[in-house]
């Protein structure tokens, strides 16, 4: 996983650190100091990200087209205005993972009464399915977006092969259903009405939204292809017995709990084949989502980054949108097709596409998913050396903090609790939109409200949110405990310029086991992308029915969703709430420990202030801000304060991804080599392009090249997984891998290669080893 | 009582030309008083001489650090392509003296201070570099300065151009050499071709970053019209801080005081975001406008929107249409094998780069001629102290009292030309300064806020009104 354990968010330089006592800077401002004389003119840290404003506007494709072609548009998200024809010449694409393709049989009908008949049916129907633009048949859950692709591969040719050997059955055409237009346009002429006989339905299925809460953006597994073949086959399963198989299979898989990556391997392949093997639903394909962005010399892009699986409406492309005509700053201009519909508020708003993209900007996750992989990656908080510790049973100190299911509260957990996982974590604050310091009093509210809202228990009120509830299950489960250990300076240099960061280190107690550990980060990470004072106006907001969080109790309880800015009269309760709660100096019940009566004033007044002067509640430490909206449009300007640790830049390395190659495999006694090229980038004037070379000796002092990382399935004979893992070990320019002690025979190898964590479509390279029975 | 002068005598005096003169790349040399060098093709140039004694074949190693990331790599990439684009050129001769390939290793400088003063440790102490070279940042050069000087560690920096290096930080180097002009020289040139361009100009408007850059620029822009143009006055003042994004309120206040001239010092991305925003308030229409550093990035970065015909600073040390083609064969060569090796145009942070190497390069051959065999670093500085190198943008010059590189200063003005799809310099119109005329000469008292502030002030006569 790539959210590296020695080393910081990779933009954040190492730093002097100085510890200090808590209280005295709970209250401290990140300070930027500027000294005479030293400077030049080349400061080179500039906080935030690239584009001085985000202007995000509802467009037809048709329009969006013309616009991108004229220049005056810089991308378009969640459509093709192409309609996946040629591209104009100034217009390049991103690609990634679409709506997923599946068959489902009818119960009903006499296809559907066996898991023979079953397969057969839906075999067939994947083979006589059409076409359609950016369709890709593909009869397995697991698709080249996702990182285990590597791990299923022969298992994917295996059911390619088996459909290659499908037949039309003469005198019994297919008579299919079709839910969703791209599925209506695979069946094409099979198509047949609700009301008449039917074999098959065919049914196009969205990969889902990003559970996004607040500052967290878990699960963890969010992107592997095991979870999503769960995601997608699981509800399907009518057996209770294969159901069940299926769910521990997955369990295990999300508890991390098979110590060996082999095991991992063979967990994954057997969920799979378990969701596969009653031909309920069977996946035929996939549509791969391909997003348009201008590229002329003058006014277009620079630099991309996407997300294999959410393409440009992520947090990645916000951070990397470079624009041609700007070393930094500049106005970046986006189409969505459909409007900002969904309520914007951080605790269960922004779900819908525009809002989802709206939130990538506006609020900061502890981490972000790496774009093209499955792992995480440091966005606000930072893992310091050892920062995770696995063990059966790790002794919790008493005076670690739990928030209590249905009130909040935060209660010291006491003596005798013991932990699966000690996470600690450097929380890099920085300043609210409303110009208000964040301090652990945030980190520990994000819990408290979690728990509130989210958890039923004995002492709980009337307060619940089914939203709150199902986005946030999963860190409130694993989560026993944090404590705020210490709060840390940072002082970072540059130029005549200092700038001061406030970074508490926090402990995260984890009731899960251990798998890969630095994935236990994305757990429950002591974060909040809103103030406590906003988190608290919210909950009184929901607690008076002004609104509810999520759209789920928002038509529960027959009440308004809960709008923090286009609501005119949400915002006109929401205003005289903040006044109420502000004039008393209102403290959380859970926060008392957190925050004194001086510093609630103060917040409360900033929060107020910021209200009255931009005229919503949208307030959050993210790299941009809320500016102004209309129906049709919504303008966000950068948040460039100096206290916001990372820079324009930062995520840099993933705006051109670099892939690896496989050239040679040569198998020997004890191990694999392989001869490997690899990808450089080259940039020049505005522009950039890859170079296709192998892959350099290693030379015997100076720079390294970057060396690719190399991954592979021993397969046995019986198609048992008999080892897997990964490699960087090269020799004389090959790369190494060695099996390890397997049993005498023949085994099929998978093996791929990847670059910066490159994992979208590599080339896999399946060859034959033979090991020979020991003298 | 300050002496006056006519101004048209003053510029003379200053050695200024204009336009596509060949002997501006040889004003530095008449400066200076020291020999002229014959300009000779750059392949004869660069050729490797008959070596003397014994040389060892073991790599020569230099650590290069610049910004590979952040906002500064729009000026570190081209640093590192500069330097790479000599390694290679010279490896492909056989290395230093024909035998000692450069090996690079190279840095991020967007660590940060301290990082980069480990690291230069690290380089030194663990990879036994025999050069340290690159560094952009003017906050960097005062820190790893001394180190270099601890280390005993041979340092050629490529920028970091504060006057502070050597006025104050190291007063008395010995290991580090710096090769661009120091930064008080944008604020005098600017100045300068201010006065020689509109005389006339009487209310004068000023929006520079809120940070030292922009306070040089502008008492150095000042106290040069204080001497040039008597009677002009500061009419208006902005200082935008840094992460400015929206810079209206400047424009405006600044259209609404009616200057004859706005001055600026905002550079890169906010230059860029500054300039477009004033292109809607017809800012250029309704006054001239002068920049020390608007071009002072990476060719390609201005569009072909910005306003033509304004004095647009290149931090003044290069640019590379200048020396104009044909005339000066070191350019020539450069920007043709810098655009071939990585299709795009050099800046002058490449031109830097690449010349620190060529001038190593002649040191070690000429110290190797001397004594023979491998050169010690006192042999080579004794070689670079006082060498007058001929490189792209001309002859620089290396004081031998405080090791600061000596080049022409160099501005010029904007126009659109249609084989670029960027707006460049017109070739036409450069004009250029010898650098000693407006520096402050060896042995001139330490003074604040630079010792060429001083310097000009005591010294430089007062053009008659």
């Amino acid at each position: 996983m790539p959210v590296p354990a020695a080393s910081p968010v990779p933009p954040l330089p190492p730093m002097r650190s100085v510890s200090r006592r808590l209280s005295p800077l709970l209250g401290a401002l990140a300070l930027l100091v500027s000294a005479p004389v030293e400077g030049g003119h080349e400061l080179p840290f500039y906080p935030s990200f690239y584009p001085q404003e985000i202007r995000i506007e509802t467009l037809e494709p048709t329009p969006a087209a013309a616009q991108l072609r004229s220049g005056t548009l810089h991308a378009y998200l969640g459509a093709d205005p192409f309609g996946g024809g040629r591209l104009p010449a100034n217009v390049n694409a991103v690609e990634s993972l679409g709506a997923s393709v599946v068959v489902s049989v009818n119960p009903a009908a006499p296809a559907g009464r066996t898991r023979e008949t079953r397969c057969e049916t839906a075999n067939r129907t994947a083979r006589a399915l059409g076409a359609a633009p950016g369709f890709v048949a593909h009869p397995y859950p697991i698709t080249p977006f996702h990182r285990d692709f590597l791990e299923h591969f022969d298992l994917i040719q295996a059911r390619r092969v088996e459909l290659t050997g499908v037949k039309e059955l003469p005198g019994a055409p297919l008579r299919l259903r079709a839910k969703g237009a791209l599925a209506r346009r695979l069946v094409g002429a099979r198509l047949v009405g609700e009301a008449g006989p039917w074999d098959a339905l065919v049914e196009e299925i969205d990969p889902g939204e990003t559970p996004a809460w607040n500052g967290w953006l878990a699960p963890p597994w969010l992107k592997s292809g095991w979870a999503h073949a769960h995601r997608l086959l699981a509800p399907a399963l009518t057996d209770p017995a294969a159901r069940k198989e299926a769910d521990l299979l997955f369990q295990r898989l999300a508890s991390g709990a098979p110590a060996e990556r082999a095991e991992a391997v063979e967990a994954g392949r057997r969920l799979v084949a378990r969701l596969l093997a009653e031909c309920e639903r069977v996946p035929v394909g996939y549509a791969v989502r391909r997003e348009a962005y201008g590229t002329e010399f003058s006014r277009g892009i620079e630099n991309v980054a996407h997300d294999s699986q959410a393409g440009l409406a992520s947090p990645i492309f916000v951070r990397t949108a470079k624009l041609k005509d700007f070393p930094w700053n500049g106005w970046l201009r986006v189409g969505l097709p459909g409007r900002a519909q969904a309520a914007w508020n951080p605790l269960g708003g922004f779900t819908d596409p525009a809002g989802r993209f709206l939130w990538a900007a506006l609020g900061d996750p502890a981490l972000l998913p790496a774009p093209a992989s499955e792992g995480w990656i440091g966005n606000r908080v930072t893992l310091p050396p050892g920062a995770v510790e696995t063990a059966a049973a790790i002794p919790v100190p008493e005076d670690t903090l739990a928030p209590e299911a249905g009130t909040g509260l935060l209660r010291e957990v006491g003596r005798g609790r013991t932990a699966r996982t000690r996470v600690t974590y450097r929380v890099w604050t920085s300043a609210f939109h409303d110009n208000s310091r964040m301090t652990p009093a945030d980190i520990a509210y994000a819990y408290s409200v979690a728990a509130r809202w989210g958890g039923r228990g004995p002492g709980a009120g009337g307060d619940h949110d089914a939203g709150v509830e199902a986005a946030t299950a999963f860190a409130r489960g694993e989560l026993i405990g944090f404590r705020v250990l210490r709060v840390e300076t940072e002082v970072r240099k540059y130029s005549d310029v200092t700038f001061t960061y406030i970074v508490p280190v926090v402990e995260v107690y984890l009731a899960t086991a251990a798998g890969d550990g630095e994935a236990l980060a994305a757990h429950a990470p002591p974060w909040s992308a809103a103030p406590w004072p906003l988190l608290a106006l919210m909950e009184e907001a929901a607690r008076r029915g002004v609104g509810a969080f999520s759209a789920e109790e928002a038509r529960r309880r027959g009440i308004r969703w809960l709008d923090l800015a286009r609501d005119p009269r949400a915002r006109a309760q929401l205003d005289a709430i903040a006044a109420e709660l502000g004039g008393q100096g209102y403290i959380p019940p859970a926060l008392k420990r957190f925050v004194n009566a001086d510093e609630a004033q103060t917040r409360w007044a900033s929060l107020r202030a910021f209200a009255q002067k931009r005229g919503h509640f949208v307030v959050t430490n993210g790299p941009y801000q809320l500016d102004k909206w209309t129906e049709t449009a919504v303008v966000l300007s950068v948040f460039r304060d100096f206290t916001y640790p990372l820079g324009v830049g930062s995520f840099d390395r993933f705006a051109l991804p670099r892939r690896a190659y496989a050239t040679r495999v040569t198998a020997l006694a004890d191990r694999l080599e392989i001869g490997a090229d690899v990808e450089r980038v080259e940039k020049f004037l505005r522009d950039s392009r890859l170079v296709r070379e192998p892959l350099a000796p290693l030379p015997t002092s100076g720079d390294r090249p970057e060396i690719p990382v190399c991954r592979y399935v021993v397969i046995g004979a019986g198609g048992e997984v008999a080892a897997a893992g990964s490699t960087t070990e090269v020799v004389q320019s090959r790369l190494v891998i060695r099996p390890g002690r397997l049993k005498p025979g023949v085994y099929t190898v998978l093996l791929g290669l990847a670059l910066g964590d490159n994992w979208v479509n590599p080339e896999v390279t399946v060859t034959k080893y033979r090991v020979d029975p020991g003298p | 009582m300050t002496p006056e002068v006519n101004r048209r005598d003053f510029l003379a005096q200053l050695g200024i030309t204009v336009g596509t003169a060949a002997a501006g790349v040889s004003a530095t040399a008449a400066a200076v008083g020291a020999i002229p060098v014959p300009l000779l093709g750059a392949r004869a140039a660069h050729a490797q001489g008959t070596v003397k004694g014994n040389v060892p074949d073991t790599p020569y190693k230099i650590g290069h650090m610049t910004f590979f990331t952040g906002a500064g790599a729009v000026l570190g990439e081209p640093s590192y392509k500069g330097h790479i684009l000599a390694a290679e050129e010279i490896n492909a001769t056989g290395g230093l003296l024909g035998k000692r390939k450069i090996e690079t290793l190279k840095a991020d400088e967007n660590a940060g201070t301290d990082a980069n003063v480990k690291e230069m440790r690290r380089m030194k102490l663990s990879e036994k570099v025999d050069l340290f070279t690159g560094v952009i940042s003017s906050g960097n050069t005062p820190a790893l300065g001394p180190v270099a000087e601890e280390l005993k560690l041979l340092t050629i920096f490529v920028d970091g151009c504060t006057d502070f290096l050597f006025d104050k930080a190291v007063p008395n180097p010995h290991y580090i050499f710096r090769i661009t002009n120091m930064q008080s020289a944008d604020g005098v040139t600017c100045a300068i071709a201010t006065a020689m361009t509109w005389p006339k100009v009487k209310r004068i408007a000023h929006i520079h970053p809120d940070y030292s850059y922009g306070r040089n620029a502008f008492d150095h822009f000042n106290i040069v019209m204080k001497k040039m143009v008597p009677g002009a006055e500061v009419i208006s003042e902005g200082w935008p801080k840094l992460g400015t994004t929206d810079f209206t309120s400047h424009i405006t206040k600044t259209i609404a005081a009616k200057p004859d001239l706005l001055v600026s010092s905002v550079w890169g991305g906010d230059y860029v975001a500054m300039y477009k925003q004033a292109l809607r308030y017809d800012l250029f229409k309704k006054m001239k406008f002068a920049s020390t550093i608007a071009f002072g990035v990476a060719p390609h970065a201005i569009g072909k929107d910005h306003p033509e015909g304004v004095i647009a600073g290149v931090h003044s040390n290069y640019y590379f249409n200048y020396p104009p083609n044909g005339r000066w064969p070191y350019n020539d060569t450069f920007v043709k094998k810098y655009y071939e090796r990585w299709k795009e145009y050099p800046n002058f942070q490449s031109e830097g780069a690449y010349s620190t190497l060529y001038m190593l390069k002649t040191a070690v051959e000429r110290a190797n001629k001397l004594a023979g065999g491998w050169p010690d670093d006192d042999a080579i500085i004794g070689q670079l102290e006082g060498l007058m190198h001929p490189g792209p943008a001309g002859y620089l010059y290396i004081r031998p009292d405080n090791h600061q590189g000596y080049k022409d200063a160099m501005t010029g003005f904007s126009i659109n030309h249609p084989d670029y799809p960027f707006q460049i310099l017109d070739p036409n119109r450069i004009i250029t300064i010898p650098i000693r005329n407006i520096t402050a000469p060896p042995g001139w008292p330490k003074g604040e806020p630079t010792s060429t502030y001083t310097w000009i002030d005591k010294t430089w006569p007062q053009v008659k009104v």
